[in-house]
């Protein structure tokens, strides 16, 4: 496709009271590192990167709503404007854009979904599911749930209420809730820190040599399922909760002074170097 | 010469006159516990991870936080060092490992929005002075001033020796994007000063 | 890229520049380079301002050490809060298998464990190494001290968030005010542990981290905004 600018214009800017959504169509050259801005209310956001020098959007925009979407070859914005008054009707939008490019996604409730794509991901309540690859991925939102699926060098994401999951090879990952569950599924994470406050973690398989992880829970547990002949340094520490060890006959050791417990458990040599803090929650550490 | 290969040139020596320890000596006592053997061990390699963390972190109180946080991590490992590389090579890869893990999780937000503009350069850290510069704080403010994944990169490569493979371990990156970041560095860097 | 001896219809890639400038141009590679680099001003120029800055940084007089001695004792105290000697073998290394009764090797014979306390006296298990008093350790680092930072912020970002609560859609405000119960919870709790136990490295870690929760929430109520 040609770098010079492209415009289609099938779509409308502006609803017809018949018409409960209406179709809109947008094209144009853009830079492979271009920044692209995005807020879409209500509905759905698809991201699809691909390897073309352009971007395209495609939708349904509810009625009464205004799509914009402008900007130059190093940048765009587009979207749906907010509701004056009320909450937004849903519109659902896809927009296919070079898979370097930097997307910032603002949402109020509409889920987010993407692949191939990099950037910041912000919804109220919707949730966010990633997959593919990126160069990285912040990821926040207070109700909905986060799913990342996605290989990238560094990942963020925060929930309130819902669930936060990591699945694939990340090798810094900065993860928390406040009441959600947090899974880490993967044993790539290499420096991490992943918390909460009510809410459960996991942290399923062993993590690299040489990884530096430091997981913080206020009330919820924490559960460390490792492979049998996982490695590494695992410092647990609870204030009032319990720990578990499934990994030898160790018990951990009370202060006399004060109810906290603590147990360091070696397994194998070298590895990496775990260290797990609670207020209350159970800390297992157990074997696959 | 870089930086790395002039920390690890310098010999170890006491504060007092008391005859130079071997450095071996040291570091085996430390290791079974000695923690006045330690202490020697941070009177000669502190400056130098100190010099790693503020420019690799780009602020001094960061900085002196990360040197407490560095020794107090080398002294639980301590056991894992086992003569293959010089003590000082060994503590430099600790305090590598432990910046880049709290710069990873605190990294700050990327240009979002079209409008901020940010050429992604970061303001003259409280250090440096905006005129009569001596050479050293001109150029470790000019460093200061780059982003903070082209720092890290040309922090670990020209002044710390690192060479593009190893940083690529480090960070989970390709090598050809740490050279480009490298690149990327320079020259900004040489933009700042000549500006 | 060729390798012609000299090229005078490209001017020399990045790759190339960097690489004849700071030396890591492989042999085979350099010879071309460097005759394209004779005959082309721009590039040699180019090639001779990033030398400078190489030379410059090779230049770069050493950093003064600052004064860091202060600092020791605070790191003298964390170290010795965590010192773990162990019973029977003085001069364990901690990366050696810690021996066990023939009974039990085979549940443990890839596992060491090292358990220690967080507080100031030694209990004796069979199988676990036992902690020595640990003596003259007094906190440096206070509670105060420590979250101050994250006070400052949020206090800052709390201010914020009242000015956009009037914007803000209602569930929003709920779903904000009820994280942040759940958080000042958790804050509340650990300044009363820490009140109790001011010596508990654990609570202030714990603290640093419910702080952070609480700034990460009001940064981004706000970039929702």
């Amino acid at each position: 496709m040609r770098r010079e600018a492209i415009a289609l214009l099938i779509g409308f800017a502006a609803i017809t009271p018949a018409s409960a959504q209406l179709p809109v169509l947008r094209a144009r050259s853009l830079d492979a590192t271009a920044a692209v801005k995005i807020f879409n209310p209500a509905g759905s956001i698809r991201l699809v990167g691909w390897d073309r020098d352009s971007i395209v959007v495609r939708g349904r925009i509810a009625r009464r709503q205004r799509f914009f979407f402008g900007g130059s070859a190093s940048g765009v914005k587009l979207g749906v404007d907010d509701a004056v008054t009320g909450d937004s009707p849903p519109s659902e939008l896809v927009v296919y854009l070079p898979r370097a490019s930097r997307v910032s996604i603002k949402s109020a409730s509409a889920d987010i979904t993407g692949t191939d794509v990099s950037g910041w991901f912000a919804s109220v309540s919707g949730s966010i599911r990633l997959a593919g690859t990126a160069t990285s991925i912040e990821a926040e939102t207070m109700d909905g749930s986060i799913d990342l699926n996605v290989v990238t060098p560094w990942a963020r994401a925060r929930t309130g209420s819902g669930s936060l999951t990591l699945r694939r090879a990340a090798a810094d990952a900065d993860l928390a809730t406040i009441a959600g569950t947090l899974t880490v599924a993967t044993a790539s994470v290499r420096r991490g820190r992943f918390s909460s406050v009510t809410g459960d973690i996991r942290m399923i398989g062993a993590p690299p040599v040489d990884a530096l992880l430091e997981l913080s829970n206020h009330d919820g547990s924490v559960d460390l399922l490792l492979p049998r002949d996982a490695g590494g340094v695992f410092d647990l520490s609870t204030v009032s909760g319990t720990i578990e060890n499934g990994f030898g006959s160790a018990r951990p050791v009370a202060r006399v002074d004060a109810p906290s417990r603590s147990l360091r458990v070696q397994l194998r040599e070298g590895g990496a170097h775990v260290t797990v803090r609670t207020f209350r929650g159970v800390i297992r550490l157990r074997s696959r | 010469m870089t930086l790395r290969q002039r920390a690890l040139a310098r010999p170890l020596v006491t504060a007092t006159d008391a005859p130079v320890l071997l450095a071996d000596d040291v570091v085996r006592r430390a290791q079974q516990g000695d923690v006045d053997a330690f202490e020697r061990l941070y009177r000669v390699h502190a400056p130098a991870v100190h010099a790693l963390a503020r420019r690799m972190l780009g602020d001094e109180g960061a900085a002196r936080e990360m040197v407490q946080d560095v020794f107090v991590r080398a002294w639980e490992r301590l056991g894992s060092f086992r003569g293959e590389s010089a003590f000082g090579t060994w503590l430099h890869r600790v305090g590598v490992n432990l910046i880049l893990n709290q710069l990873r999780v605190t990294k700050r937000d990327v240009a979002r929005f079209i409008d901020d503009g940010a050429d992604g350069t970061t303001p003259i850290p409280a250090f440096a002075t905006s005129s009569g510069v001596e050479e050293r704080i001109d150029l470790d403010a000019a460093i200061a001033r780059l982003p903070a994944g082209a720092r890290i990169v040309f922090v670990l490569h020209d002044i710390e020796g690192y060479a593009h493979d190893e940083i690529a371990q480090m960070l989970g990156l390709a090598p050809g994007t740490i050279r480009a970041q490298l690149w990327r560095a320079r020259r900004q860097l040489m933009r700042h000063l000549d500006a | 890229m060729t390798d012609s001896p000299t090229r005078t219809d490209a001017h020399l890639t990045e790759e190339e520049r960097h690489g004849l400038a700071d030396g890591s141009l492989s042999p085979d590679r350099r010879a071309g380079v460097q005759s394209h680099a004779t005959v082309c001003g721009d590039c040699a120029d180019d090639v001779a301002r990033i030398h400078a800055l190489m030379t410059r940084l090779a230049q770069h007089p050493d950093t003064p050490p600052a004064e860091l001695d202060a600092l020791w004792p605070a790191i003298r105290s964390r170290i010795e809060r965590s010192k773990v000697v162990s019973l029977g073998a003085p001069n364990v290394h901690h990366a050696r298998p810690w021996a066990k009764p023939a009974a039990a090797v085979a549940a443990v014979a890839a596992v060491v464990i090292l358990a220690f306390t967080l507080g100031r006296e030694s209990r004796g298990h069979g199988d676990d190494v036992v902690v020595t008093p640990v003596t003259g350790a007094t906190p440096t680092v206070s509670v105060a001290d420590s979250s101050r930072a994250y006070q400052e912020e949020v206090a800052a970002l709390l201010e914020d968030l009242e000015l956009r609560r009037s914007m803000m859609r209602p569930a929003t405000a709920a779903s904000v005010d009820r994280d942040l119960r759940i958080i000042d919870g958790a804050i509340r709790e650990l300044t009363d542990a820490l009140a109790r136990d001011p010596s508990n490295p654990a609570l202030r870690q714990l603290l640093a981290a419910s702080y952070r929760q609480k700034r990460d929430l009001l940064k981004q109520v706000n970039d929702a905004s």
